[in-house]
């Protein structure tokens, strides 16, 4: 099966094709999502809820386009509008999780510094720096302004720069 | 004289894994006479590489009881080893987590729930709940493979149970 397929194939409500992209496409989310939000039971729950939307809107889906893009999209969408949306949380089975492979203090003072930021402007770090998108496919993914994007990476930036100076 | 701002400069250096050649250039005369944007280019050269060491250190993992079990079996043997005067060493493994399913998710939506979880949950579910509050759409564990991995066909839980 290949992915045009399996969305033509999900449209038809097809189960087996979702569970082929859940599969596909899984692993990749759960590791945005952890990125995103430093927390593995939010990023469960984005992904699930990212999955979710996958089979609630599976017929508005264009076969032609690749999939990843848009599960990107969702899953960053959701990333701020939930944080605005608290105490929803929905608790669900934590048999994934992320964790570093190897233990690094820098890389833990940058974890650290990322929690410390806002969720706009962590959803934007990580999708430059980490995703490679630009900016202003990061506005368009959040539906704001490729100025609100620019401001948020610079105050992301100086925050960050701050914090890892601050690092012992 | 410099024929590019400071602002410009800025824009080409956040973008400059895509920039061609001859802003590449424009860029690099600018930061001959620019320390400010040297500095900038400078931090950002370090938070790229922080950013792509930190994203290639994490993992993603799964619980799998077989390893779980392999790590006990390990410590055991470790302890007996020590205990005989027997070493052993054994490589190590990625850490893993384990926490017990727990209900799957009721959104306060009505309409159909999607849950993946295991057969720990499913009887959680049932217990809790007796009869869903709403179709449920069911995802189980393939048990076919050896970790929690994949979803398979949902059935409802009336129709599992």
């Amino acid at each position: 099966m290949n992915e045009r397929q399996a969305i033509l194939d999900l449209q038809q409500d097809s189960h087996e094709a979702f569970a082929w992209l859940v599969e596909r496409y899984q692993e990749a989310l759960m590791h945005l999502a952890y990125r995103l939000t430093g927390n593995n039971d939010r990023a469960q729950e984005l992904v699930q809820e990212t999955l979710w939307r996958l089979w609630q809107h599976r017929h508005s889906l264009d076969p032609r386009r690749p999939l990843r893009g848009w599960l990107v999209a969702v899953l960053a969408r959701l990333n701020v509008d939930q944080w605005r949306k608290q105490h929803r949380e929905v608790p669900l089975d934590p048999t994934l999780f992320v964790a570093p492979a190897r233990l690094d203090p820098r890389l833990e003072r940058l974890e650290v510094c990322l929690r410390r930021l806002s969720p706009q402007q962590r959803t934007v770090v990580v999708m430059f720096y980490t995703e490679g998108y630009r900016l202003r496919e990061i506005a368009r993914i959040l539906g704001v302004q490729e100025g609100t994007v620019k401001t948020h990476l610079f105050r992301a930036r100086q925050a960050l720069k701050r914090c890892l100076e601050g690092s012992p | 004289m410099n024929p590019v701002s400071c602002e410009q400069v800025r824009e080409w250096i956040l973008d400059w894994p895509r920039l061609g050649p001859e802003e590449r250039r424009q860029v690099e005369r600018h930061l001959a006479e620019c320390d400010t944007c040297r500095a900038f280019f400078e931090e950002e050269r370090q938070l790229r590489q922080e950013f792509q060491d930190w994203s290639h250190t994490l993992r993603v993992y799964r619980f799998r009881w077989s390893r779980a079990l392999a790590s006990f079996g390990a410590t055991l043997l470790l302890v007996l080893g020590i205990l005989g005067g027997l070493v052993r060493t054994t490589a190590p493994g990625p850490q893993v987590l384990w926490r017990v399913n727990r209900v799957p998710a009721v959104l306060e939506t009505p309409g159909p729930i999607l849950v993946t979880v295991g057969a720990t949950a499913r009887d959680l579910a049932l217990e809790r709940h007796g009869a869903p509050p709403h179709p449920v759409q069911w995802f189980q564990v393939q048990p076919s493979l050896p970790e929690v991995r994949v979803v398979a066909p949902p059935q409802t839980l009336e129709e599992s149970s």
